[in-house]
C-alpha cells in the first residue's frame, strides 16, 4: 500500500519537471505546448543516443554511472537548440503576426506528428533503456520498495525545483520573466527585451524537458510514446498547480502521482472487498482526470491558489 | 497561359492517379491485393512480409503462372492503423478489382477492413491477427485468417503450465482483445480442461509507469506456482522490476508472442530472463514449403525471414492463388466467391500434398487442369481452413538460455474448443 | 550638456496604426532642464506622439533626435538606455508583482548603485517604502500613479515622459504628484515632457505645445498658453 504511495512520487516528480517544462512556454507565450510531451521523449532518447558513444562509468550506490549525467547535459543543450530553432522558425513569426492562438495550438500539435514520426524513424518502435538488468532495490517497512535510482530522481527533482524557484524569484533574470509575463509591452520599456526573454524561457524549458525525459527513461524505460502518455498527468499538473506556479506545480504533479498508484490501488482493494468487478488498472488516468474536474469546479486558480506570478 | 499550365497540371495528376491505381496490371494478369503496414510502428514487418508475398510471386510466374497468365501482387500501405487499412483495401476492390485481399498485422486493423470493406463487397480476406474474435465475426464465409490465435497460443501455454506441475498460477494480461483471448484460453485450459486453479486473472492498461498492483494482486504475495504474463515487452520490463523488486522473481513465468524479442533481454539482462520457462508464439513448420520459404527468402533478400509472421502471411497468399486456380475461371472473372469456394478444397484432403516451391505451383496447377484435388501444406502449418475460416496453424514453444532465444519445438495442438470459453467466443 | 540646450527634437513625424495616421508632420523640441507639456483633447495623438519618441511606434516619416543622435525607429529597450524613460497611461506598473519587484524591473538596465535610487525615491514618495511587498496592483490610484513614476525613474533617465499621470485621480493627490514631478526637475535635473488631456499640469510646466486632430497648432510658455484662445476654448468652452 504504502509501496504505491512511493511509486506516485516518483511518477508525480516526472510530471512535475515536464509541466514545469509546458509551465514556462505557457507563462510567456501564452499556450499550452502539446508539442512538451514529444519533446519530453526527444530528450531521453537524445540522451540515449549520446551514451552510445560516451562510455558509462560507475558510481557509487545507483546503477548508472557520470556518463547519464554527461549525457543528460548534453541532451539538455540539444534539446533546448532544437526547441529555440522550433520557437524561432515556427512560433516567433506567428508571434509577430499576433496570430490568433488556435494557429500556436494548431503548429504545436503538428510538430507533434512530426517529432514523433522523427523518432519512431531514428530509434524504431522497441523499447530501450539506459541500463539494462534488473535494479538493486531497497525493502522498507509498509511493502516500499525503492531502488536507489528512484531515490536519485525524486532527490534531484526537488533539487531542481529548488533552483528553478530560486532562479524565478530571487534573480534579476527571473524576476524580467516575471515582468514579461505580466506586461510584455512595459517590460520592453523597461530596458527586459523580450526577445531575450523568450530566449531564456525556451532554454529553460529545453533544459527541465530533457531532464523530465531522462529521468523518465531511467526509472522505468524509453519508448516512443512515453512522453504522449504523460501530456495529460503534465496539464494537470500546470492547470492545478495554478497556471505554473513553481511550488503548485510540484504539489499538483505529486497528488497526480500518487492519485493514480495510490488512489487507484486503494480503490482496487475496495472493489475487491465488495465484490465489484471493476479493475482500476484502464481507469488510473480517468481517476486523475476526475480529481481534475473536481479542483477545477471548487477551486479554478488550481489547488494552491496562487500563479506563477504570486508563487 | 496560367490557365493552361494549370490544365496541365491536372492532366499529369489525373494520369499519375488512374496510372498508379490500376498498378499497370496487364489485363491478362491474375491479380490479388495485399495490404501491409508499410509506414507507422509495424513498417519493418510490412517491409520483410511485402518481400515474403513477392516471393511467391516469383514462385508461381517462374512455374509458368496461373494456368500460363501471371499473378500479380498489389500491394498497399495500412500506415498500422484501421483509417488507412480500410481505405486501402477499398482501392484494391473498387480500383484494382482484386478478388481477395491478404494482409493485415493486427487484429484491429483486420476487423475494421472486413467490416467495413470485404465483407459488405464479397471479396476473400485472409488476414494475420490473432483475436478469437476474427473468427466469430458475421462473415459468410469471407473473412479467413492464416495464423494461429489466441485459443492455439492458450492451450499451449496452459498445457505447458500444467504438464511442469503447477497447481495454482497467476495470470497477468494486456486489457485487449489478444491479451484476454490468450488469457481466456490459458485459463480454459489450466481449470476447465485439468484441474489446477488460476487463483488470479488481472488485467492491465499499457503504457503505464508502474504496474506495481496489478503484480501484487498476480503474485498473491508470492503465494503462487507460477505466472502466465501476458504483455507487450515494454510493459513486461515494468512488471518484471515490480517482481524483482518484492523477491518473487523465482516464481517460473511463462510469456506471450510478444515477448520473443530481444530487447527484453537487453532491458531485464540475460540471467534474469533465465526465469522465463516458456514463451509461446506464432510456429513454422517443418517441410517442403518451410524450406522453400527460408531458403528462397535468405537467397532473394540476404536473410532469413525475420519475423514469425511471415510464414502465415506466405502461406494465406499461397492458398489463394491455388484457389483462384481450381475456380478455372480466367484473369478478371475471378470473383470472391470462386476463392472462398475453392479456398478450403486446395488446403485439405482429400488430394495430393502441394509445397509451396516452383515445382510444387507446377505440379499443382497442372493436377488442377486435370481436375484433380490438392491438399497445401504451408510453412507455417497444415493450413486447413476450419469451419470459422482459422487455418490450422503450428505454435512455436521457445525460452531463453545464456541470453539468446532458444526455440523448443513446433506444434499444431488443438486449439481450446470453443464451448468450454466463455460465451463471447461462441458463434452465433 | 549645459541647461537650454535641445536634449529631444521631434521633426515633421507622421505616424499611426496600420493605415490608419494619427499624427502629421508633428514636430516638438525639448530643452535640457525644462519641463513641457503636450495638452490636446481625446484622440489628438498625445499618446501616439509619446509612443513614437519612445520607439514603441515606429514613425512613417520624419525623425526623432536626443542629444543630436537620431534614434528614429530604434526599439524601446534601446531607447531607454539613451536615457529617455517612458510612463504610459494604461499598464504602467507590474501589478501582479510587488512594490519593490516594479522598483527592481525599472532599474533593470541601471548600472549605478540602486539603494541611492531607492532612498531618493523613498523620500519623494515616502508612502510606496512602507507598501514594498504589497502586490502593486492592490495599491490605490494615487500610489499606483507614485509607483508608475518611480518606475519610470529608477534607471536615472535624462529625460522623463509621462503620460497623463494624473488623469482619474482626486484634486489633492493631482498637486501632490505634479509637485513630485517639479521636484524631480529641479532636484535631480531631469527634463520632463508631460501630455494630459486637461489644463492641471500647465502651470506647474515651463512650457507647452497644444495639439488637435494630429497636429500641433500652437507653442508657447505656459503663462501665455493659458491666456491663449484656442486653448480656452478647448477647456472652457468659451
Amino acid at each position: 500500500m504504502l509501496g504505491s504511495i512511493v511509486n506516485g512520487i516518483i511518477l508525480g516528480s516526472i510530471i512535475t519537471l515536464g509541466g514545469l517544462g509546458i509551465s514556462y512556454i505557457l507563462l510567456i507565450q501564452n499556450y499550452f505546448n502539446f508539442t512538451g510531451g514529444t519533446f519530453f521523449t526527444l530528450g531521453a532518447y537524445l540522451a540515449f543516443a549520446f551514451l552510445s558513444i560516451i562510455p558509462m562509468g560507475s558510481f557509487p550506490v545507483v546503477s548508472f554511472g557520470p556518463g547519464l549525467i554527461l549525457a543528460l547535459i548534453l541532451s539538455m543543450i540539444v534539446l533546448a537548440i532544437i526547441m529555440t530553432a522550433v520557437d524561432k522558425f515556427l512560433y516567433q513569426p506567428l508571434r509577430k503576426r499576433n496570430s490568433p492562438f488556435m494557429f500556436f495550438y494548431l503548429t504545436a500539435f503538428g510538430m507533434l506528428f512530426v517529432l514523433r514520426s522523427l523518432i519512431y524513424l531514428i530509434w524504431g518502435p522497441q523499447l530501450k533503456n539506459y541500463i539494462s538488468g534488473v535494479r538493486k532495490t531497497y525493502h522498507l517497512a509498509g511493502g516500499i520498495n525503492i531502488s536507489p535510482d528512484e531515490i536519485f530522481v525524486v532527490l534531484a527533482t526537488l533539487i531542481i525545483v529548488g533552483i528553478v524557484y530560486y532562479f524565478q524569484y530571487y534573480t534579476k533574470l527571473g524576476k524580467a520573466m516575471l515582468a514579461t509575463a505580466n506586461d510584455s509591452r512595459l517590460a520592453e520599456i523597461s530596458g527586459i527585451k523580450n526577445k531575450h526573454v523568450h530566449t531564456t524561457v525556451t532554454i529553460i524549458a529545453g533544459v527541465l524537458t530533457a531532464t523530465a525525459g531522462v529521468f523518465y527513461g531511467l526509472a522505468i524505460q524509453l519508448r516512443p510514446i512515453m512522453g504522449f502518455t504523460l501530456l495529460m498527468a503534465m496539464f494537470f499538473a500546470v492547470v492545478c498547480g495554478g497556471d505554473g506556479a513553481i511550488l503548485g506545480t510540484l504539489g499538483a504533479g505529486l497528488i497526480i502521482g500518487i492519485t493514480q498508484e495510490f488512489g487507484s490501488e486503494i480503490l482496487q482493494v475496495i472493489f475487491d472487498s465488495t465484490g465489484i468487478p471493476i479493475e482500476m488498472s484502464g481507469y488510473k488516468q480517468v481517476l486523475a482526470f476526475l480529481l481534475l474536474i473536481v479542483i477545477l469546479t471548487t477551486k479554478p486558480h488550481g489547488i494552491f491558489q496562487g500563479t506563477f506570478l504570486e508563487r | 497561359m496560367q490557365k493552361k499550365k494549370i490544365i496541365t497540371c491536372i492532366t499529369i495528376l489525373i494520369f499519375v492517379f488512374v496510372v498508379s491505381f490500376t498498378g499497370l496490371a496487364k489485363a491478362e494478369d491474375y491479380k490479388v491485393g495485399t495490404i501491409w503496414p508499410m509506414t507507422g510502428t509495424a513498417a519493418a514487418f510490412g517491409e520483410a512480409i511485402t518481400n515474403a508475398c513477392t516471393l511467391v510471386q516469383d514462385y508461381v510466374n517462374e512455374a509458368g503462372g496461373i494456368h500460363g497468365n501471371e499473378l500479380k501482387i498489389i500491394n498497399r500501405d495500412t500506415g498500422s492503423e484501421p483509417t488507412k487499412g480500410v481505405d486501402a483495401a477499398r482501392k484494391l476492390i473498387n480500383v484494382n478489382k482484386v478478388p481477395a485481399i491478404v494482409g493485415c498485422y493486427s487484429s484491429g486493423v483486420a476487423m475494421g477492413v472486413s467490416q467495413g470493406v470485404t465483407i459488405p463487397n464479397e471479396a476473400v480476406f485472409v488476414t494475420l491477427g490473432t483475436s478469437p474474435m476474427i473468427s466469430v465475426v458475421k462473415d459468410n464465409d469471407y473473412f479467413f485468417r492464416a495464423s494461429a490465435h489466441d485459443l492455439y497460443n492458450g492451450r499451449v501455454l496452459g498445457e505447458a503450465m500444467y504438464n511442469d506441475g503447477h497447481k495454482e498460477i497467476g495470470i497477468v494480461y494486456v486489457n485487449n482483445a489478444y491479451g484476454k483471448g490468450i488469457a481466456d484460453a490459458a485459463a480454459v485450459t489450466f481449470s476447465k480442461i485439468h484441474d489446477g486453479k488460476v487463483v488470479a486473472k488481472v488485467p492491465f492498461e499499457i503504457g503505464k509507469s508502474s504496474y506495481s498492483s496489478e503484480i501484487r494482486r498476480t503474485y498473491q504475495n508470492g503465494d503462487i506456482d507460477a505466472t502466465l504474463i501476458i504483455a507487450y515487452p515494454e510493459d513486461a520490463t515494468v512488471m518484471h522490476k515490480e517482481i524483482y523488486a518484492n523477491g518473487w522473481d523465482d516464481i517460473p513465468w511463462y510469456g506471450s508472442p510478444d515477448q520473443k524479442v530481444p530487447e527484453l533481454i537487453d532491458s531485464l539482462g540475460a540471467e534474469y530472463m533465465e526465469g522465463i520457462v516458456l514463451g509461446s508464439t506464432q510456429g513454422r513448420w517443418p517441410g517442403a514449403s518451410k524450406d522453400s520459404f527460408m531458403e528462397g527468402y535468405n537467397k532473394k533478400y540476404g536473410e532469413y525471414p525475420p519475423k514469425p509472421y511471415m510464414a502465415p502471411g506466405f502461406d494465406g497468399l499461397v492458398s489463394v492463388v491455388l484457389a483462384i486456380a481450381r475456380s478455372g475461371k480466367a484473369p478478371g472473372e475471378v470473383t470472391g466467391q470462386d476463392v472462398r469456394d475453392n479456398i478450403r478444397a486446395v488446403t485439405s484432403e482429400p488430394g495430393e500434398k502441394i509445397y509451396a516451391t516452383v515445382e510444387g505451383f507446377k505440379k499443382a496447377f497442372a493436377l488442377l487442369e486435370e481436375g484433380k484435388e490438392i491438399n497445401y501444406i504451408g510453412a507455417s502449418g497444415n493450413v486447413e481452413y476450419d469451419k470459422y475460416g482459422d487455418a490450422m496453424s503450428a505454435i512455436q514453444t521457445w525460452t531463453i538460455e545464456d541470453g539468446e532465444i532458444i526455440t523448443i519445438e513446433n506444434i499444431i495442438p488443438d486449439p481450446v474448443p470453443r464451448d468450454l470459453m466463455p460465451p463471447e467466443y461462441q458463434a452465433e | 550638456m549645459n541647461k537650454g540646450e535641445k536634449i529631444l527634437e521631434v521633426k515633421d513625424v507622421t505616424a499611426g496604426y496600420g493605415p490608419v495616421d494619427v499624427l502629421f508632420d508633428a514636430s516638438i523640441e525639448v530643452n535640457k532642464g525644462e519641463f513641457v507639456v503636450v495638452i490636446g483633447p481625446n484622440g489628438a495623438g498625445k499618446t501616439t506622439l509619446m509612443r513614437t519618441i519612445d520607439g514603441v511606434l515606429k514613425p512613417k516619416k520624419g525623425k526623432v533626435m536626443f542629444n543630436g543622435e537620431n534614434i528614429t525607429g530604434m526599439d524601446p529597450s534601446d531607447i531607454l538606455t539613451k536615457g529617455i524613460s517612458y510612463v504610459p497611461q494604461e499598464g504602467n506598473i507590474f501589478t501582479d508583482m510587488s512594490v519593490m519587484d516594479n522598483l527592481e524591473m525599472g532599474a533593470y538596465t541601471y548600472e549605478g548603485d540602486i539603494q541611492e535610487r531607492l532612498d531618493m525615491i523613498f523620500d519623494l514618495f515616502p508612502i510606496l517604502k512602507e507598501r514594498l511587498k504589497q502586490t502593486s496592483g492592490n495599491l490605490s490610484g494615487g500610489q499606483r500613479q507614485m509607483l508608475a513614476i518611480s518606475r519610470g525613474i529608477m534607471i536615472d533617465p535624462s529625460l522623463l515622459i509621462l503620460d497623463e499621470p494624473t488623469s482619474g485621480l482626486q484634486p489633492n493627490l493631482v498637486t501632490d504628484v505634479l509637485d513630485s514631478i517639479v521636484r524631480l526637475q529641479e532636484e535631480e535635473d531631469m527634463t520632463i515632457l508631460l501630455v494630459a488631456q486637461t489644463e492641471q499640469a500647465i502651470p506647474a510646466a515651463d512650457r507647452g505645445y497644444l495639439l488637435r486632430s494630429g497636429e500641433i497648432i500652437f507653442e508657447a510658455p505656459t503663462d501665455t498658453l493659458l491666456d491663449n484662445d484656442q486653448v480656452m476654448n478647448l477647456y472652457f468652452g468659451g
